[in-house]
């Protein structure tokens, strides 16, 4: 509660979560929705904004709005179990590996620097191109969670190498602590919020890499996501026809997702560790 | 000589390793899914085949069939993968058969090249700039706005600016071209209405992509130089009433770029992946733009081709730049 | 004949942390005066606002460092001059030429990409910029080795150098213009014993030879038995006992000091050591009356009521405390 409260004070913390909350609000008006997203041609085409349609229609006569509710709490949702599948990937290799150390250590980090080295994008897009027709949304999410966890498992392994030269694992060895509930007690409650920190700043990558997925025609588009959204209206040629509500509809609800869980990582990693801002930001 | 034996060759031993895991990673991640690359790409030949000469098709699917071993074992195929690579062979394109997959890399990397070494070199430049003058004097009302400006423009999707752009420039006010690397139809040489052609062209994929690097690298750069500044030896100085101009130079700025060189080594290496996204959304036709066809056309080769390519890139531009570190850092020099 | 003199001093650091201002009163009405060829040893527990005390009297005061009211001044040639009336740039004249600063012996006070002549001559440029590149190294050279120092130091990496020795460097690199004043914060803590007393003979020996003003400040009064002249006890951001080194450690009069004195281990002694029970208090809401009330065995009423006046008790001793006024 207190960390909450001195949160709060920062106002880059506090507007990150008023958006992400209306964004998320915004996705739970889509269990009340009318209509069905992946049903065409519901309402009439090409409507602009109006009260009836709050957001307008586009041309394959979907109602803007009620389909961005869909978009928004399905990214939402990859985002968050993506995240959370490569969190616990990250967690457990940087914990062994940095506890460990030696051989165990060395293979853990080789294979991670060959996740590293792998061109992400490139192999994303090949093994989403071979796997489209069946690319839900939890197996997008498993292969965004095995594909993105490497950056962040080098980075909780240096946090417990730091930790480990410092005095209480010394007394805790010492002391005769078995090692499984050392990594628990004393390392675990430590790196939590540094993995809370990575977590945001993983949703806002795995979101980028579904809209560019999606953007290149490459997941399974009829699943509502904002990726799709953009796709549909870029195909369709929403620029040129002049139909911007339908365009600005994904762009506007990505830019503020990205926007909101930004600041959030921002506000959180300088909370945790002033230093860690850097390498938030260097992280791709 | 303790340098080349604590320093050099762990090094060396992990550059080998990483490459081979890299490329490893690069050969098996595609064959655990459903459907593997290879028969991916035999069934679209086949299809293919109905329309165009089957002879030929046939032909493709025989040549693919004996060069992966596709009867035989996942293991047989892994060696056979690394044998060819040696000899520096990805086989022939599938699309374009039988133009050699090497050939059509060849033929894009001077594009990708001209771009994304332009823009990174101006990123480096520009954003190191803003961002080290941002973090020293950060009292200063414009360069707060700068900031404000690379805090909006950084977490922006890449994809979302490019396309605002092209909005911008080439329908509203068409002073750009859409995309493409030159005019179609314009003949290729070296006279200067060429070279301005393709400028033009090349304008607004760098815009977007020297736009987004900057604000990336202002704002680390920033943080850099805000945690240089506090340290004991820049305070030391300032105590002694060092000139501020020797401070800001000698000081603060040959320590905060230790970390940036680092990351310049290592944005080189994209050199040739290509920029897939800047090079689709542009239609410019580098390395990135081969990729995304390969990929829609499934062909395995070229995509290996260039996905292994990236990752030897990547690797070794890390080597390179931890054997160029020790002449930047003295405290690596002398282990 | 007196260098520095610093009258009735405050000082706060006033932060804005997430949106709360937090004001912590580091130094609190402090009087002292420095003068030629003394050493002045200021002691205390970490987080009494000694660090705060020395950047006062140097003038490196930024935010969130705030100078409340009182004055310093420094006498420089028969002059004297108020610090803080200072324009910013005679201000930085009269760094190195009047008064240097060693800070607290760490890894990093020097500039790990240059050599270490890089430094000195950086320095020396600042304070001589129509000198040629030669000659100021030749300086460096020639200090140096009146200092006793293998010139050989100039052409190394300060992470080629050990800790005593960065120290020592660091050491030339503040007397290098004959200030009239040193102050050394802290300045043998990071090391270890046997090279604490090197570091320790080289201050005392540059200060004999330059008979000026070497302050030392430091938490540890082990460190000053030896080589200060005068000590100050610093308490909650004031000084509460100021006198000879020698009565400070035979007669001590507050009882903060006596729990000081009394919690240096002496030779041949077994029995455990008193130390002042507690913490020190915090900065930000200091407790009323005597600061030092809450930890004190022998506080009165008037000890958490009224704030002891720092009153001279006897030659060149000085004390707040009600206890000693009142008997």
């Amino acid at each position: 509660m207190k960390t909450l409260r001195a949160l709060l004070r920062d106002g880059r913390f506090s507007l990150g979560s008023v958006v992400l909350l209306l964004l998320v609000a915004l996705a739970v008006l889509s269990f009340f929705s009318p209509y069905d997203p992946t049903e065409w041609r519901v309402v009439p085409r090409d409507l602009p904004p109006s009260r009836q349609y709050l957001l307008g229609t586009n041309s394959l006569g979907q109602d803007v709005f009620w389909l961005l509710t869909f978009a928004v709490r399905n990214s939402i949702f990859l985002a968050f179990l993506a995240s959370t599948i490569s969190r616990v990937i990250a967690l457990a290799v940087g914990l062994v590996s940095g506890y460990s150390g030696g051989i165990v250590d060395r293979v853990l980090m080789l294979v991670n620097d060959g996740f590293i080295v792998v061109p992400l994008l490139l192999i994303l897009v090949l093994l989403a191109m071979l796997v489209r027709e069946r690319l839900n949304l939890p197996a997008m999410a498993l292969l965004f969670g095995v594909m993105g966890w490497a950056f962040d498992a080098r980075f909780i392994r240096s946090q417990i190498l730091s930790l480990r030269e410092r005095e209480f694992t010394y007394t805790a060895i010492l002391s005769g602590t078995p090692s499984l509930r050392l990594i628990v007690n004393e390392y675990l409650l430590f790196v939590v919020p540094l993995t809370m920190a990575t977590l945001i700043g993983n949703m806002i990558w795995v979101t980028g890499m579904e809209v560019t997925l999606a953007y290149l025609g490459l997941t399974d588009v009829t699943i509502p996501t904002l990726g799709t959204m953009l796709h549909f209206a870029l195909n369709y040629q929403a620029v040129l026809l002049g139909l911007w509500w339908w365009i600005f509809a994904p762009i506007g609800a990505a830019v503020a997702l990205f926007v909101a869980l930004y600041l959030l990582s921002m506000s959180i990693s300088e909370y945790l560790d002033p230093r860690a801002r850097i390498q938030r930001v260097g992280a791709r | 000589m303790r340098f080349v034996k604590r320093y050099l060759i762990p090094r060396l031993i992990q550059y080998v390793l990483v490459t081979f895991f890299g490329i490893t990673l690069v050969f098996f991640l595609p064959r655990l899914m459903p459907v593997g690359p290879v028969e991916k790409a035999v069934a679209s030949i086949q299809a293919r085949g109905a329309y165009t000469d089957p002879k030929a098709a046939e032909e493709t699917v025989r040549v693919l069939r004996e060069m992966y071993g596709l009867d035989r074992g996942l293991f047989f195929q892994y060696l056979s993968f690394w044998r060819r690579l040696f000899t520096g062979d990805f086989g022939p394109s599938l699309v374009s058969f039988p133009t050699p997959v090497i050939q059509l890399i060849g033929a894009s990397l001077p594009w990708t090249f001209g771009l994304l070494f332009t823009t990174t070199v101006l990123v480096f430049v520009i954003g190191n700039f803003t961002g080290a003058l941002a973090g020293y004097f950060r009292q200063n009302r414009a360069l707060k706005i700068l900031d404000a400006a690379a805090m909006v423009l950084a977490p922006m999707p890449y994809y979302i600016v490019a396309q605002l752009l092209i909005i911008l420039f080439a329908y509203l006010i068409p002073v750009f071209p859409v995309g493409g690397g030159y005019t179609i139809g314009a003949s290729v040489s070296l006279s200067l209405a060429f070279i301005a052609d393709v400028l033009k062209h090349a304008f607004l994929p760098a815009l977007s992509l020297v736009l987004l690097g900057v604000a990336t690298t202002h704002q680390i750069m920033r943080l850099i130089v805000q945690g240089v500044n506090e340290e004991d030896y820049v305070r030391y100085a300032r105590i002694a009433a060092v000139r501020e101009r020797t401070i800001f130079g000698k000081y603060v700025m040959r320590n905060a770029m230790l970390p940036q060189i680092t990351r310049l080594a290592l944005s080189f290496s994209g050199l040739f992946g290509g920029a897939l996204v800047t090079e689709v959304v542009f239609a410019y036709p580098g390395v990135g733009l081969l990729a995304y066809r390969a990929i829609l056309a499934s062909d395995y080769n070229l995509i290996m081709g260039i996905t292994t390519l990236s990752t030897v890139a990547l690797t070794t531009s890390t080597l390179l730049m931890d054997l160029l570190n020790p002449l930047f850092d003295p405290r690596i020099r002398l282990i | 004949m007196w260098s520095v003199r610093a009258n009735k001093l405050c000082a706060a650091y006033v932060l804005d942390i997430f949106g709360t201002k937090k004001v912590i009163h580091a130094v609190n009405e402090v009087s002292l005066e420095l003068r030629e060829n003394e050493v002045y040893g200021i002691a205390g527990e970490s987080g009494c606002g000694k660090t705060t005390l020395v950047r006062l009297l140097f003038g490196d005061v930024q935010p969130p460092l705030r100078l409340m009211g009182g004055r310093v001044l420094y006498q420089v040639d028969g002059r004297e001059l108020d610090l803080y009336s200072l324009a910013p740039a005679e201000r930085r004249d009269l760094r190195w030429s009047f008064i240097s600063y060693v800070p607290q012996s760490s890894m990093s006070n020097l500039n790990p990409v240059i050599k270490v002549k890089g430094t000195f001559g950086d320095v020396l440029k600042s304070h001589a910029p129509h000198q040629g590149k030669r000659e100021l190294l030749e300086r460096a050279r020639q200090h140096l080795v009146e200092l006793g120092l293998p010139p050989k130091v100039l052409e190394v990496y300060p992470h080629q150098l050990s800790g005593g020795m960065r120290q020592r460097v660091v050491i030339a690199l503040a007397t290098l213009l004959s200030p009239r004043v040193v102050i050394a914060d802290e300045p043998v803590t990071a090391l270890d014993v046997v090279v604490q007393r090197g570091v320790l003979q080289l201050l005392k020996e540059v200060q004999e030879r330059l008979q000026n003003a070497l302050v030392i400040v430091t938490h540890d009064m082990g460190v000053l038995a030896n080589v200060a002249d005068r000590i100050g006890i610093m308490y909650a951001g004031r000084i509460i006992e100021e006198a000879s080194v020698w009565t400070i450690f035979e007669q001590p009069l507050h009882p903060y000091t006596r729990y000081l004195i009394n919690s240096l281990p002496a030779f041949g002694d077994k029995g455990t050591r008193e130390s002042a029970p507690g913490s020190p208090p915090s900065l930000v809401e200091l407790p009323s009356g005597c600061a030092f009330h809450p930890r004190c065995r022998l506080a009165r009423d008037r000890c958490r009521e009224e704030v002891p006046e720092f009153e001279m008790v006897g030659d060149e001793h000085r004390v707040a405390c009600w206890l000693v006024k009142e008997g």
